[in-house]
């Protein structure tokens, strides 16, 4: 299996006759290395290789995708005809418009990591301790702590993309990633804590202190969660902390200003038509920047061959950028601007998020919880989840504790928050100074998953709805 | 080369690179997804799909590799690899592969599918959004209408001399439509899975998107309470799915189920019977044998409101002194296989969903729900964004947004009160799971 761009060249010219409007070979090959310890043991070790072609053709607005795993000239032709086939289908034959993008042909010259430990040249035994190291740590630190899960990943992918307009790009991407869930009992409470890091880099990612410190970090909060009391629930403040993440970013904003949600003849966004418009409060600044070394949602190119960037969303509270890809640039006439990510060959591109993060602001961190007489303060966020029509966001809160008189005091568990991601924009009233402590996670949109980073300032929400346990009469339990 | 051919000469690299023990599996999949919006086709997407996985037992350790290259050296490099991993894995007395048995035909594969053009299922997505359209004036459909089908094979092989294939295939279509009236728009998902092309039904899907959609114009908000909620069918089925991970066996021994040691105790309310069942005719998920050619059985989990059985791997069985319920699954061919459901159902009971809801003083019809990938499947706590329709005095008031019902699972099977006759089933190959409306009492909404 060739990603030599030549042979990819070579068998796009072969193909010719089937170009359409736009022809595009993306050929990948990515090696995973999965090391699991589950129940004290290594519960899973697998590692393997995987390779294939994805050939996209366009004519008019219809866009054919194929692919296979084999990449003989025969089948990347083959592959060709049938996309040009399968897109002419019902193609409204509309006369072809160019592309706008050009690629960087100084494809060489460009990397946001350093790689300094490749995975691929550390033994499978010292992957291995980093997960039986992080088990033994979390163990140590108390008899409540019931299980642990902790998991290594790395992977290394190669990719070539090559078009009918005489574009190329050559790209290498190294992803190594740690991940650890405790689960902690006292008595009939379970609670359990997770932590990860995770960057477009090496085995430095993850080794040592820095596997150490977050098997750490989520075996306290699991202990800490267990004398927790349930969240209050109902309408209230809410100030998350820069420690917290940006899942809130992420969900209750970004997502609606990917451009696939928001195209003139297709509007599906809250935030559709609204370039240029008040969308948040002046304070509010909201940046997606995939030039970030080593950040888990860097890179340095998109999967459609475009050199990564730094988009302005959100500027002092002015709706600036969509995140494009491709054929979104093309609809609404502006460049692409390095948004276009697919999960493997077997997917097609669209636009998503790299690293989202809310610029810092003026407030004092410490003066915003003080302003606070009665709500909650959001130290860890966990999963969440938008309908980018409604604007409806909810999200899950790992670590919160009560603010009571302006003071924080004691923990809770079991919060969600809900809200309405325009109306929160709007409502955020104090962004604070310390610049978060970005955070991993992976995305899903449709059915494809993304590597992408989070984060956020200290910031107040002066009124939102906090889901939990409302306290009633009749408790059950078994 | 065929297909069982192939695995069989991995397992024999895996042996002759100093394997005691191998095992292969070859899966194949053919796709046709068609995407189409606001009158044009979108994206056309067709592929030819492989992936072949390899196991090798070293003594008692495992190791697992895998390739999308056929060829003679790739097969070789993966099932060495596999052999490696095994030596660098702890070791693990309960480790191994499932032996031969006598797999039942099923009718997995519909003929139906080579029969009608890829133009006749353009036209299959297009009904999809020409019936939301017409459901109501104020319904705009946008994009990623989406009709899709598959094919798929899965030939395996291990050195204890079982030896199988399996060949079947399915349907799906969904999509998002979008009511607008004034400044207000709101979104309705629909679809649908099946296993023969004559129940795919593109106008239903196209229906129900439209009526979710228009049913939350208008919406309000709530006060906090504690109420009762029904779940539609496919709401119960999103719950069902997380019950289902808390009975794979894998779970329960690792001590990552709240149903761990609740074997012949009452975890439900009386009247909850749910069974797992790997061949049941027409599920999503019906299929002749599992991940690990173990035959499809049907497995008792919940029997009038007591558990009765987890679902079990070759692995988990063998730890567990039993015998593999059929219920091996892989994520995908890259991953180990691990105990999982294959079509679990609540089984129906007899009344309908206007009688369930005609019986509410007050709560929440439960049409969508947020976020259900946070539950804690270990504390049982979930806490997840809900949207639908307020019932007073068993009628319906009026749509609700920005909730969230809020409790534990434990409770939650405890306090279900009603079960619906209306079973739905939804999924595909791995987790499809079917189940009818639902009443459960006391749940902890909170609004504003």
């Amino acid at each position: 299996m060739s990603l030599d761009p030549n042979y990819l060249v070579a068998a796009l010219n072969a193909g010719r006759a089937y170009w359409g409007d736009f022809a595009e070979i993306f050929a990948e090959r990515r090696a995973d290395t999965i090391v699991v310890l589950d129940d004290g043991r290594l519960d899973q070790v697998s590692a393997g290789e995987e390779a294939g072609v994805g050939v996209r053709v366009f004519s008019g607005k219809t866009s054919a995708y194929v692919y296979t795993t084999d990449f003989s000239r025969d089948a990347i032709v083959e592959a060709l005809r049938l996309a040009h086939a399968a897109s002419q289908q019902r193609a409204a034959r509309q006369a072809g418009q160019t592309l706008v993008a050009s690629l960087d042909r100084q494809t060489s010259a460009r990397t946001l990591a350093a790689y300094k430990q490749m995975p691929d040249g550390i033994p499978l035994a010292t992957k291995a301790a980093v997960v039986r190291n992080a088990d033994r740590i979390a163990r140590g630190l108390g008899k409540e702590i019931r299980q642990v899960t902790a998991a290594y990943f790395d992977t290394l992918q190669d990719v070539s993309i090559v078009n009918s307009m005489e574009e190329a790009a050559q790209d290498r991407g190294v992803r190594t990633v740690f991940r650890i869930n405790v689960v902690a009992q006292a008595g009939d409470v379970i609670q359990t804590a997770f932590e990860s890091t995770g960057g477009l880099a090496g085995f430095e990612q993850v080794e040592g202190e820095v596997s150490e410190q977050l098997a750490r970090v989520a075996a306290d909060r699991a202990l800490r969660m267990l004398r927790a009391r349930p969240s209050p629930a109902g309408t209230m403040p809410v100030v998350c902390a820069a420690e917290a993440g940006g899942v809130l970013v992420h969900e209750a904003m970004g997502h609606g200003m990917e451009a696939d949600f928001n195209l003139p003849s297709k509007p599906m966004s809250v935030f559709a038509g609204k370039i240029g418009q008040p969308v948040a409060n002046l304070k509010v600044t909201i940046v997606d920047d995939g030039t970030i070394p080593g950040m888990y949602g860097s890179m340095n190119y998109d999967d459609e061959g475009i050199p990564a960037q730094r988009r302005v969303l959100i500027e002092q509270g002015i709706l600036r950028n969509y995140m494009h890809d491709r054929t979104t640039a093309r609809e609404m006439n502006v460049a692409p601007n390095g948004s276009g990510r697919r999960q493997t060959f077997r997917h097609t591109p669209m636009p998503r998020m790299s690293n989202t993060l809310m610029l810092a602001g003026q407030d004092d961190p410490a003066a915003i919880i003080r302003s606070v007489p009665r709500g909650l303060l959001v130290k860890q966020m966990g999963g969440g989840q938008v309908n980018i029509v409604s604007g409806e966001f909810v999200f899950k809160v790992q670590e919160a504790f009560l603010i009571e008189n302006g003071q924080v005091t004691e923990p809770v568990r079991g919060a969600t928050l809900i809200g309405n991601g325009p109306t929160i924009l709007k409502i955020i009233d104090m962004v604070g100074t310390d610049a978060g402590e970005t955070r991993i996670g992976t995305c899903g949109k449709y059915d494809q998953g993304a590597p992408v980073g989070h984060g956020i300032p200290t910031v107040r929400i002066p009124e939102i709805v906090v889901g939990g346990i409302v306290p009633g009469m009749k408790e059950v339990t078994l | 080369m065929t297909n069982l051919g192939i695995v069989q000469q991995t397992i024999t690299f895996a042996k002759q690179s100093g394997a005691d023990e191998a095992e292969a599996l070859l899966s194949r999949r053919r796709v046709l997804t068609v995407e189409v919006g606001n009158g044009e086709v979108e994206t056309i997407k067709q592929a030819e799909d492989l992936g072949l996985a390899v196991r090798a037992l070293v003594g008692r350790r495992i190791g697992l590799s895998y390739a999308t290259d056929l060829g003679e050296a790739s097969l070789r490099r993966a099932a060495h690899r596999a052999v490696e991993i095994a030596r660098a894995s702890d070791a693990d007395e309960f480790v191994g592969f499932a032996e031969p048995s006598a797999i039942a035909n099923i009718a997995g594969f519909d003929p139906e599918m080579e029969k009608h053009s890829t133009d006749e299922k353009i036209d299959r997505a297009f009904a999809i959004e020409r019936a939301a359209k017409e459901y109501d004036k104020r319904i705009v459909v946008t994009r990623r209408i989406t009709y899709a089908e598959r094919e798929s094979t899965e030939a395996i092989a291990n050195t204890r001399g079982l030896a199988a294939e399996q060949h079947n295939n399915g349907w799906g279509g969904g999509g998002i439509v979008i009511a607008r009236d004034g400044k207000e728009q709101e979104a309705g998902f629909g679809s649908d899975a099946k296993r023969r092309y004559v129940e795919f039904d593109p106008v239903k899907i196209g229906m129900e998107a439209a009526e979710k959609a228009v049913m939350l114009l208008g919406a309000t908000n709530v006060t906090t309470q504690r109420a009762s909620i029904l779940l539609e069918p496919k709401m119960t089925g999103a719950f069902l799915g997380i019950i289902a991970s808390l009975v794979s066996a894998d779970n329960v021994q690792k001590g990552k189920s709240l149903l761990a040691g609740k074997i012949g105790k009452a975890v439900a309310a009386s009247g909850v019977t749910i069974v797992d069942d790997g061949a049941f005719v027409g599920a999503p998920g019906m299929r002749a044998f599992d991940d690990e050619g173990v035959p499809s059985q049907r497995t008792v989990v919940i029997a009038d409101g007591i558990l009765q059985n987890y679902l079990h791997s070759t692995y988990t069985a063998r730890k567990g002194n039993t015998r593999s319920t059929g219920n091996t699954a892989r994520a995908s061919f890259k991953t180990a296989p691990e105990a999982q459901p294959s079509n679990f159902l609540l089984v129906a009971g007899s009344e309908s969903a206007e009688t369930l809801r005609a019986g509410i003083a007050r709560g929440l019809w439960v049409r969508n729900l947020m976020n259900l990938h946070t539950a804690n499947p270990i504390s049982g706590e979930f806490s997840f964004g809900a949207n639908g329709l307020w019932i007073e005095e068993g009628k319906i008031v009026g749509p609700v947004r920005g909730v969230t019902i809020s409790g534990n699972l434990t409770d939650l099977l405890i306090n279900l009160r009603g079960i619906g006759n209306d079973v739905v089933w939804q999924g595909g190959m791995g987790l499809s799971v079917g189940a009818p409306s639902v009443v459960i009492e006391d749940v902890s909404i909170a609004g504003k």
